[in-house]
């Protein structure tokens, strides 16, 4: 079977039936914005990961109750954003860095101050504001920004409503700009 | 033209309006200080999250995700004739069994009463009409006229 040329629905009924290549074909398809948003939203590739992997094996679980009159990557992206949630939430329980995920958010590895440039300075300092917003904000900047969702259709994936996707986006967009004017101010 | 509200701006930077009501946007911004200061730091913190690219490479899922999985049901074996012939007979080996064991185990009939009547209708049947014609030398030896001993049975 050409599992590339079927829908996401139709390698869901696939999967329904243990059809291994069906699975691998639709990680293929949504792992790299699983684990791009994972990976924004906890600043951690190995989180990003588990997060991704948990999410397919759900998916998996799922296949014979799937209903093709939901649309795949709204229901996938909603376990996705769930298990982000729910990483931070435990991120919150179990880290004893004062940080917590925020101290993970680094452009870059190498933190000789010496070594890094202008413009590492900036990535870094944009990724730190991102990491300084609570989840819910920084879940639905990252849905909005890089997703590329509407504010209707990021409330529709979360299960929030689009009154309050609209406040976290605009509360998320102040507190970042503000971080960013200090960076600058101070650069 | 009313202002222009935050979210109906960020909703403009992803792409989400149509494009005559972004035209009517733009214009409304090119006219109004307020909404074009506002306009331009959404789009300077836009174009400032830019510096967030992920880059993806070099983390594959596929392969962890299939040895997660459980193992797949072995495909269902053709059982070879040799097995098959040996339930065959086992099971008529079992029906003959059952059989045999059930007729011995049946009830049997009960021998028929006997009775005067019974015992008179054997003996007519015995009698010299009959095939057997064993009672002639029986009823003589009981008569008074005596014995026909000397008389062989035909």
């Amino acid at each position: 079977m050409d599992t590339q040329a079927l829908t996401d629905e139709k390698l869901m009924e696939a999967i329904a039936g243990d059809d291994r290549s069906a699975l691998a074909e639709l990680v293929r398809r949504h792992q790299d914005k699983a684990i791009a948003l994972a990976f924004r939203t906890l600043g951690r590739w190995d989180l990003a990961e588990d997060v991704g992997q948990e999410a397919f094996l759900r998916v998996y679980r799922a296949s014979s109750r799937y209903k093709p009159e939901a649309k795949f990557s709204t229901w996938f992206y909603r376990i996705v954003v769930n298990l982000c949630l729910d990483e931070t939430r435990r991120e919150k329980r179990t880290s004893t860095d004062s940080g917590g995920i925020l101290s993970q958010f680094s452009a870059t590895s190498d933190t000789n101050p010496e070594e890094i440039h202008q413009k590492q300075e900036k990535k870094q300092a944009v990724w730190q504001a991102l990491g300084r917003l609570n989840e819910r904000e920084r879940i639905a900047v990252v849905l909005h920004r890089f997703e590329g969702f509407s504010h209707q259709q990021a409330a529709e994936l979360t299960g929030w409503s689009p009154s309050a996707v609209e406040s976290l986006l605009v509360r998320a967009y102040q507190k970042l700009r503000q971080e960013l004017a200090d960076f600058k101010e101070n650069s | 033209m009313e202002h222009i509200s935050d979210i109906q701006m960020l909703e403009m930077l992803g792409g989400h309006i149509p494009e005559s009501e972004q035209l009517r946007f733009r214009d409304h911004i090119g006219d109004c200080s307020e909404c074009r200061q506002r306009w331009q730091e959404y789009e300077q913190t836009w174009m400032d999250l830019a510096e967030c690219q992920v880059d993806t490479a070099g983390h594959d899922l596929v392969e962890n995700m299939i040895s997660a999985l459980p193992a797949e049901n072995p495909p269902m074996k053709l059982w070879p004739a040799t097995a098959l012939a040996r339930i065959a007979a086992s099971i008529l080996l079992a029906v003959f069994l059952g059989h045999v064991l059930g007729k011995w185990s049946a009830p049997q009939p009960a021998p028929p009463e006997e009775t005067a009547v019974t015992q008179a209708m054997f003996l007519d049947a015995l009698g010299p009409e009959s095939v057997v014609g064993w009672s002639a030398p029986v009823r003589a030896e009981d008569s008074e006229e005596g014995s026909t001993a000397d008389e062989t049975v035909s």
